[in-house]
């Protein structure tokens, strides 16, 4: 009751301030550029500079085959005139296809930043290619697909869990510092002390708060991106136990120092770090140990789950207990900590 | 004049100093530098991972480490709960009718094919092929990643900047303090210009540690130190606009993620909009500071270049100082 009671006034100061509408505001504006500016998925096709040192027959079978293929091929007079190219658009690639003691050669012309294995990897696929008309040629594997039903999301709604994850996730992290030391030094900590309440009502509190303006700042945002397309029971949990688990996070950082100023330095430090994880979400070839451990990580993860039609509930679930555990575990450490400085 | 001026910025040093504010904001870009430098390597490159079970030759294996990441597993099961993890990475056993490719069915576009001509590649190597391929270059070894992430994380310094002047006017306001300067002999034009001095070197400061850590010896250090000059500029204004207009603290500190939007957008905008695109972001001082730096890492940019996109930044903050005037000054009292 008297958390209940805590918790409400805190929910009243809150929303008479800026902050509440400052937060939607921001998922509304994500939300706008989400629509209106990000396409719904990316077309990436690397420009290729071309020049056909050939004549005749070949000239012809060359130009035919570049048409078919599915590049941007511009095609230029010179082998000087690609480097130029190459050299005015740092993303795309060179081919000069000449004809030496009768065979043709295809010479392809990189930036140079590429590393080895690229290189044996462009090199081989070419060849892979041209082999495959070769008599004799035989298919060296074949594939089996684990998941033959995995969903692919489009670009746009492959955003929404970062956003998920970074703001409506972290929102404690970034904030409930604030509200702490706001407390502390505007003497409502003084009140407080004189109240039958304790140290770990009054945090839940602020907990409390800031679950509420993440539910809100992450159910806005999807709602408006993926509309019916988001599994939202999951989500509402998984939103209520990485909030949480950041919140307490932040109160645990937030207890080692007396001023929000002090403080800030390693929020805003926990937070660009966390944010590392993104580079793995959208890249994850690249997942080195150092990413996959960071909390974020698996959180992204599971968030997009749960904009998948059939979602992997043992994963999203799996989270929901290992955030919401943690989120115990440092909620009483915090709660420890404050108990000792968080007095009159 | 410049006395009191100096008074401001050294109470914040040392008040920042004691906080170990200036500190962490100081180092957080060379930090910043030395993980992109860490991770450039990695992810700017397009590379097969596979993991293979003991069905798959040694001798295979190492052919496969030319294309990738190979990690050997104990047998098929775990082989595909390897692959069903969320990185991206392709299973790979061995039987009487060939190689089995085990994927999950979420991987990027591409490694497939890339992954499977790799294995044709090795299955016909003795087929003699009617085409030479050659691979070449034209000797340019900055790579897309370290260009952009450096150019990013340096129009990031601005933000840092902008945090440095947005919690200490916090501070203040927590404080109390930010009333006494009313009453004491400064005017509000020399606390503004006292309380911008740290969130303009330190910016700078942090720009050239982050050219230093990646390495750019090449570039122009008189045009990329004008572009800084730009930047850390750009800091002030969102320094002060978040912390003075916003009068609640709270609003303050969280008013700082909403300048990601603007630097995300403009890098972005930069990078991915096409030409005729591109005059949508030119209310933004992010984008022509962007632009001056990636021109100057380019080792494209001319003087005039440089001059004029410092120019732009300078007259775009100008104009949202102008407009912010009255605000600040109230937010002052």
């Amino acid at each position: 009751m008297k958390l209940l009671y805590s918790f409400l006034k805190d929910m009243r100061l809150a929303t008479r301030g800026f902050y509440f509408y400052l937060e939607l505001g921001f998922a509304l504006i994500f939300v706008a550029v989400l629509i209106f500016v990000v396409p719904e998925n990316f077309e990436s096709s690397v420009p290729v500079y071309a020049h056909l040192d050939l004549e005749g027959p070949y000239l012809a079978a060359a130009q035919d085959s570049l048409a078919r293929e599915a590049y941007d091929v511009t095609l230029l007079d010179s082998r000087q005139e690609v480097e130029a190219g190459l050299a005015d658009n740092r993303s795309s690639v060179g081919l000069v296809i000449s004809l030496e003691g009768g065979r043709v050669v295809y010479d392809y012309i990189l930036q140079g930043y590429e590393n080895e294995k690229f290189r044996n990897i462009i090199k081989t696929t070419i060849e892979a290619g041209f082999a495959r008309n070769v008599p004799g040629y035989s298919e060296a594997a074949t594939v089996t697909t684990l998941d033959a039903d995995a969903e692919v999301l489009s670009d746009r709604l492959n955003i929404l869990p970062v956003f998920l994850g970074l703001n409506a996730a972290f929102m404690g992290l970034f904030i409930i510092a604030s509200y702490i030391f706001l407390d502390k030094d505007e003497g409502t900590i003084r009140a407080f002390a004189v109240t039958p309440a304790t140290v770990w009502q009054y945090l839940l509190s602020k907990m409390g708060v800031m679950l509420v303006a993440g539910l809100m700042s992450g159910l806005v945002a999807t709602v408006l991106v993926a509309g019916t397309a988001a599994n939202y029971l999951h989500l509402i949990l998984l939103l209520i136990a990485c909030n949480a688990f950041g919140s307490a996070l932040g109160l645990l950082i937030a207890s080692f120092f007396d001023t929000m100023v002090k403080a800030m330095g390693w929020l805003y430090l926990s937070v660009i770090v966390l944010a590392f994880a993104s580079v793995s979400y959208y890249m994850p070839a690249f997942s080195p140990l150092a990413i996959r451990i960071l909390p974020s990580y698996p959180m992204l993860f599971a968030f997009r789950e749960t904009l998948y039609q059939a979602s992997d509930l043992a994963y999203i679930y799996y989270n929901v207990l290992g955030f919401s555990a943690a989120a115990v575990v440092l909620f009483l450490l915090a709660n420890w900590r404050f108990k000792k400085t968080l007095t009159v | 004049m410049f006395k009191r001026i100096l008074a401001i910025a050294l109470r914040d040093l040392k008040s920042g100093t004691r906080d170990f504010l200036i500190l962490y904001i100081s180092l957080a870009p060379f930090l910043l530098a030395l993980i992109l430098k860490a991770i450039i390597p990695g992810a700017g490159a397009t590379t097969i991972n596979v993991a293979v079970d003991p069905s798959v030759d040694q001798e295979v294996v190492e052919y496969l480490e030319g294309y990738g990441s190979v990690e050997v597993l104990e047998g098929v099961e775990s082989v595909n709960d390897r692959v069903m993890k969320t990185d991206d990475l392709f299973g790979l056993t061995s039987g009487p009718d060939g190689f089995v490719i085990i994927r999950q069915g979420t991987e990027t576009a591409g490694g497939l094919e890339m992954l499977r001509a790799a294995l044709n590649a090795l299955e016909n190597r003795d087929l003699p092929l009617p085409v030479e391929v050659r691979l070449s270059d034209i000797g340019w070894h900055l790579s897309p990643l370290k260009q952009h992430g450096a150019n990013f994380l340096i129009i990031f310094c601005s933000v840092f900047g902008g945090m440095l002047i947005t919690l200490s006017l916090v501070e203040e306001k927590m404080s109390n303090t930010l009333s006494a300067i009313n009453v004491a002999p400064i005017s509000k034009t020399e606390y503004v210009i006292g309380k911008s001095l740290l969130a303009f070197i330190i910016p700078i400061i942090g720009a050239f540690g982050v050219v230093w850590i990646l390495g750019f010896a090449h570039i122009n250090y008189g045009m990329i130190a004008l572009s800084f000059v730009s930047v850390a500029l750009i800091g002030i204004i969102v320094g002060f606009s978040i912390g003075v207009v916003n009068t609640e603290p709270i609003a303050a500190v969280a008013s700082m993620k909403t300048i990601f939007i603007p630097v995300i957008g403009s890098v972005f905008g930069a990078i991915f909009l096409p030409d005729r695109w591109q005059p949508v972001l030119y209310w933004s001082p992010f984008y022509w500071a962007y632009d001056a730096i990636d021109a100057v890492i380019l080792d494209e940019a001319t003087w005039g270049l440089v001059l004029r996109n410092a120019g732009f930044v300078v007259a775009i903050t100008a104009v949202a100082f102008l407009m912010l005037n009255k605000k600040i000054r109230h937010g002052l009292q």
